[in-house]
């Protein structure tokens, strides 16, 4: 009985190692594919992979860290003019701007507390003190908020 | 990637291994500059554990991750553990390699095989690392929104660490990730994955060395070998999020408390304690993990009353380092996530049991996940069976106990999804600690499967 087990345990080991033996090729094919991908972004386009990834607007994302102040703080309004931006990606840009945009500050309260405003798809009539300083199609837009 | 940030990264890490040294040296010392080499893997995620979870505690009493707070807290790490070394009568060896009798290495070609394809996959991951952009959700959804809310405010900001998503997880990574943005001098999230290829290498080393005097190369190294093909690992391991920590810290604190259990080294304890302390600061999964494992070594030590107690004592000190970070949540009016888990709220969800118990099981024996590597760690923990019930008790009630804990969390909340395959399923990526463990304890129940047995004299 014991040889059996000796003998088993050591096909355990030969199998673990056939597995790793099979699929190794595969798997650094796949690595060098993910950094050959890498490579082709710019460094810039890296910093902003999620956009990428969801497709939103890249100009909108780089816009709103170029106009708004560091100390700024800021809300973000979604709603159905944006195209046809899925519901998923409308509710990921908070998020993605909450991160890409420190250390401006996100406000969570009352939207009109906040001195920008980015609006992707938004109604910007709501904010009829708002001054619009960018603006692109489809719906999106950055304003300045009148305190 | 500037040179700048690279040397501040390396620099941080030299500091982990100082100060894991340190701590290295208090519990245990070495006895030859080659056995320090050995353990080189586990002193630096002892130092990441230990360094991470006081600046998590600097951050709950107001401090910031600054580097001087950073080089105050390892350097100070590393001198408190050098320090009590010396005080415990260690002193730095004198010889490079110790005069040992020459060990029989029977198949040592497989255990190089495996070390070169280890070799290249670390190799070719590190080139990932580098360029890698941030597109993993939560990392980009929270994991680094906080990190960089510590680098730009300097502290623990309420009004982003009370509304931000998941404001409850543990805030070990995220200190982690603004000690890495101080060190690089700008919060450089491309660069920012080499520290989680770091995390990765130190776990493959930690495992090697920890299992070298018992386990032979040709067990070892086939194990690791297929940890390098595993689909769900290539998928995570870089996204800068607390799965895959949590999976490294568990998987080397588990195997630290199986080698505990057959050699009896108290330093062993400790170095799991100091581990497991880490991974429940990572995740809150890691609580549920690190029950699964006090309860999996309390029945593999039935009888041993002693050890019991020292295993309760250890354990529960490393989750008393949670508390500092739970006191500020509750200062904060940070809820849990299962705080609608109560008694009667299960009762009203009885109907998920069954789906979460089926997603539990499909998902920790995915093949697209995970290939055959826990069926490979079960079969090898049966077959070691038949030399001694207590290592492969260990390893099969600890998976039994944290699957079933992994049950409890998707029927308790009604937010996340029961499907395998929806991304509200958490247990795609928790389940990875469980197959981390099976890497990490798997050459060892097949060493003791193999073991000769003693002839009675």
């Amino acid at each position: 009985m014991k040889p059996r087990l000796r003998l088993a345990a050591a096909a355990l080991v030969a199998v673990t190692l056939g597995f790793a033996v099979v699929e190794f090729p595969g798997t650094i094919r796949r690595l060098e594919n993910r950094s050959d991908a890498n490579a082709a972004l710019t460094r810039s386009d890296r910093l902003i992979a999620a956009a990428y990834a969801l497709d939103f607007s890249r100009d909108f994302v780089e816009e709103a860290a170029a106009l708004l102040p560091r100390d700024a703080s800021y809300v973000v309004e979604t709603g159905p003019n944006a195209g046809d931006t899925s519901g998923v990606v409308l509710n990921a840009i908070q998020p993605f701007l909450e991160n890409w945009l420190l250390p401006r500050r996100l406000d969570r309260g009352d939207p009109h507390t906040a001195g920008w405003l980015l609006c992707y798809g938004c109604d910007l009539s709501r904010f009829p003190e708002a001054r619009v300083v960018w603006r692109a199609d489809p719906g999106l837009a950055i304003a300045q908020l009148a305190r | 990637m500037s040179a700048h940030a690279a040397l501040g990264l390396v620099a941080l890490n030299a500091l982990f291994l100082v100060a894991g040294c340190g701590v290295l040296f208090a519990i245990r010392g070495w006895r030859s500059w080659s056995e320090l080499l050995r353990l080189a893997g586990l002193a630096y995620l002892l130092g990441v554990a230990a360094v991470t979870l006081i600046e998590t505690w600097a951050l709950v009493a107001g401090a910031s991750a600054h580097v001087a707070v950073v080089l105050a807290i390892s350097l100070g790490t590393a001198a408190a553990g050098f320090g009590a070394g010396a005080v415990l009568g260690r002193r730095p060896p004198r010889t490079l390699l110790l005069a040992e009798p020459r060990r029989r290495e029977p198949f040592l070609w497989l255990g190089v095989l495996g070390a070169g394809l280890v070799g290249l996959w670390l190799a070719a991951f590190l080139r990932v690392a580098q360029g890698q952009g941030l597109s993993e959700y939560d990392a980009w959804a929270f994991w680094t929104t906080k990190a960089k809310a510590i680098y730009f405010f300097g502290q623990l900001d309420p009004t982003v660490f009370t509304t931000v998503y998941n404001p409850s997880y543990p805030i070990l990574v995220p200190a982690l990730e603004a000690m890495d943005f101080h060190f690089m001098g700008a919060p450089d999230t491309t660069l920012l994955h080499v520290q989680f290829w770091a995390l990765l290498a130190g776990f493959v080393f930690a495992v090697a060395g920890l299992l070298r005097p018992r386990v032979p190369l040709a067990i070892v190294w086939p194990f690791l070998a297929l940890l390098a093909v595993l689909p769900g690992v290539n998928q995570q391991v870089l996204a800068p999020q607390g799965d895959l920590p949590l999976a490294f810290f568990f998987g080397v604190g588990a195997l630290c408390v199986a080698l505990w259990l057959l050699d009896r080294e108290p330093w062993l304890l400790l170095a799991a304690g100091v581990l497991s302390a880490a991974a429940m600061s990572t995740k809150r999964e890691g609580q549920l993990l690190v029950a699964g494992l006090l309860l999996g070594a309390v029945v593999a030590s039935w009888g041993r009353w002693r050890r019991v107690a020292a295993l309760v004592v250890t354990l529960a000190l490393a989750f008393a380092t949670t508390i500092p970070w739970q006191q500020w949540r509750s200062r904060h009016h940070v809820p849990g996530q299962f705080e609608n888990a109560s008694f009667h709220g299960l009762g009203a969800r009885a109907d998920r049991i069954l789906p979460a118990t089926h997603s539990v099981l499909q998902l920790v024996f995915s093949y697209q996940l995970w290939l055959v590597a826990v069926p490979i760690g079960l079969a090898a923990a049966l077959l070691a069976l038949r030399r001694g019930y207590r290592l492969p008790a260990l390893y099969a009630l600890t998976i039994a106990f944290a699957g079933a804990g992994f049950v409890w969390v998707l029927w308790a909340v009604p937010d996340f999804s029961t499907e395998a395959g929806s991304d509200q399923n958490p247990i795609r990526r928790a389940a990875s600690s469980i197959v981390l463990l099976t890497v990490a304890l798997g050459p060892l129940l097949v060493a003791q499967a193999l073991a000769r047995e003693r002839r009675p004299r």
